[in-house]
């Protein structure tokens, strides 16, 4: 039977929190970098001009079809070869995520909007307001409700994928978590701490996102 | 009488298919024209076209006076979409209600958007305006709450907040449910008596004949038949529109 001994890691309670604190920055960081993003390139997706919906396409395609982990190392070890520039690994991992994230954002955000009948930008339309007005006065109000249930659970995947920085060395939980474990020798406390950190974050996101779906589907 | 909108050799194609076939018309301020003709003959479309949310092919609307072009700002070329619209309401017959804001703020919105009115000023016009339609005991109801009658008499309200100097309105009773008709026509009935111009695409030959001045028969992207309510809709010249008045008078 095995012994858990969860003092001796919770000596090092700092290095987690270092890890809790990182992890929270770079999510919060790269989900406002990606919605950005995201609402840029869903615009792009829906311009007139056919080659900038191609290059909008392009970019969607080539972050969401390639893992992140290689496109985080590509960024960290191979851009700088590419540009002569070095590239810290914050910059990398930042960078990385959010483009990362951008590219599924802006095709939940697309999806919201189209989902949003023709005739309410015709209403809109024909009672005189600009395309713009359309869009933030009576497009975009009810695509974010329809749209929110699948942004929350795109940015607690997001959360997850910044322990992916471990490849990298940013001290962010998990990379933290294997710090304590090479001081303690204690894998079994030290990773299933993290687990337990990583899920009381999610938890209460995912509960809210199946809350909330739940709501707008009673209100249709 | 001044012509308030005409329409000079308007074509539509979707594509490759000729949707509408040199229509040309005229309507004066206070007409009340009738749009009759069967499924697929053009009547949305040509409807679509008086404010552009279809751009036509070829030909011209001419707006009180000014030839409306393909932009939203008027300019020295003429009168852009933003204006045209702003001047022409439009119903459309499923309602088009925006479902996120109350019966009262579908109504104020474009007046205050577009017309930079007074959140107050927008706010009491309306409500004479749903008191009119009989509906100032919802204001606050969102429109999901409503009758599809009491939908559309919101829609007719949310069009006429803007003042329109003409109001297009496309089968505005063909999505409610029989007993609800009459409670939408006559209000527009009452519009008529007000001296308001409509353009008014029906399937409901009564009606079209009750409040109409002018009615225009379309087949095949084409007019085919114009004139008054007596001479289309009493005493048809050709085969076709017999045919077709016979299907459609009860
Ligand atoms: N957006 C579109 N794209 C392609 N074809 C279209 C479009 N809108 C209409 N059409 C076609 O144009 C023709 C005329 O349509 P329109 O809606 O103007 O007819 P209508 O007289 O209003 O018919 P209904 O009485 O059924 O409403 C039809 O053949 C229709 O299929
Ligand atoms: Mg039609």
């Amino acid at each position: 039977m095995y012994q858990w001994d969860f003092y001796t890691v919770l000596q090092s309670f700092d290095l987690f929190l270092i890890g809790l604190w990182t992890t929270f920055l770079y999510t919060v960081g790269s989900i406002s970098i990606g919605i950005v993003v995201g609402l840029a390139v869903c615009f792009a997706r829906l311009a007139k001009l056919q080659s900038v919906r191609l290059l909008a396409r392009s970019y969607q395609e080539l972050f969401r079809c390639t893992p992140l982990l290689v496109q985080i190392m590509w960024a960290y070890y191979a851009l700088p070869l590419l540009t002569g520039y070095s590239i810290s690994n914050t910059t990398a991992g930042l960078l990385t995520l959010s483009l990362y994230v951008g590219a599924f954002y802006s095709e939940i955000f697309r999806g919201g909007i189209n989902a949003i009948e023709r005739g309410q930008t015709e209403a809109g339309l024909a009672t005189g307001l600009s395309r713009v007005q359309v869009m933030h006065h009576i497009i975009l109000p009810q695509a974010i409700k329809k749209m929110l249930p699948a942004f929350i659970n795109q940015s607690v995947i997001q959360v997850k994928n910044t322990s992916l920085l471990y490849a990298i060395s940013v001290a962010e939980l998990t990379y933290m978590t294997s710090v304590v474990n090479s001081e303690t020798y204690r894998p079994m406390e030290a990773f299933t701490l993290a687990a337990v950190m990583y899920f009381l974050m999610l938890f209460p996101l995912t509960q809210f996102a199946d809350r909330f779906e739940k709501n707008l589907r009673q209100s249709d | 009488m001044s012509t308030i909108l005409r329409v000079e050799n308007l074509t539509k194609y979707f594509d490759s298919h000729l949707v509408l076939d040199g229509i040309n018309l005229e309507v004066n301020n206070q007409d009340i024209l009738a749009v009759i003709g069967p499924s697929g003959s053009g009547k949305s479309t040509l409807i679509r076209c008086m404010n552009m949310l279809e751009l036509p092919s070829s030909g011209s609307i001419v707006f009180d006076g000014k030839q409306v072009i393909n932009a939203f700002k008027s300019n020295e070329n003429g009168i852009g979409t933003g204006e045209l619209r702003r001047r022409v309401g439009m119903v459309f017959q499923h309602f088009n209600l925006y479902p996120h804001r109350t019966v009262l703020e579908n109504v104020t919105q474009a007046p205050i958007l577009v017309n930079k009115e007074s959140v107050q000023d927008a706010t009491t016009h309306a409500k004479e305006l749903l008191e009119s339609v009989g509906l100032v005991e919802k204001i606050h109801e969102f429109p999901n709450h409503l009758s599809g009658g009491q939908k559309q008499r919101v829609a007719i309200a949310r069009a006429l907040a803007m003042r329109p100097n003409l109001l297009l309105l496309d089968e505005v009773t063909s999505a409610l449910d029989p007993e609800l008709v009459g409670e939408v026509l006559q209000v527009i009935k009452r519009l008529a008596n007000q001296g308001m111009t409509m353009v008014i695409v029906t399937h409901e030959m009564a009606f079209a004949g009750d409040v109409a001045n002018k009615v225009i028969f379309m087949e095949d992207g084409q007019i085919k038949e114009s004139g008054s309510p007596a001479e289309i809709l009493v005493t048809p010249s050709s085969e076709r529109l017999k045919l077709f008045l016979s299907r459609h008078l009860r």
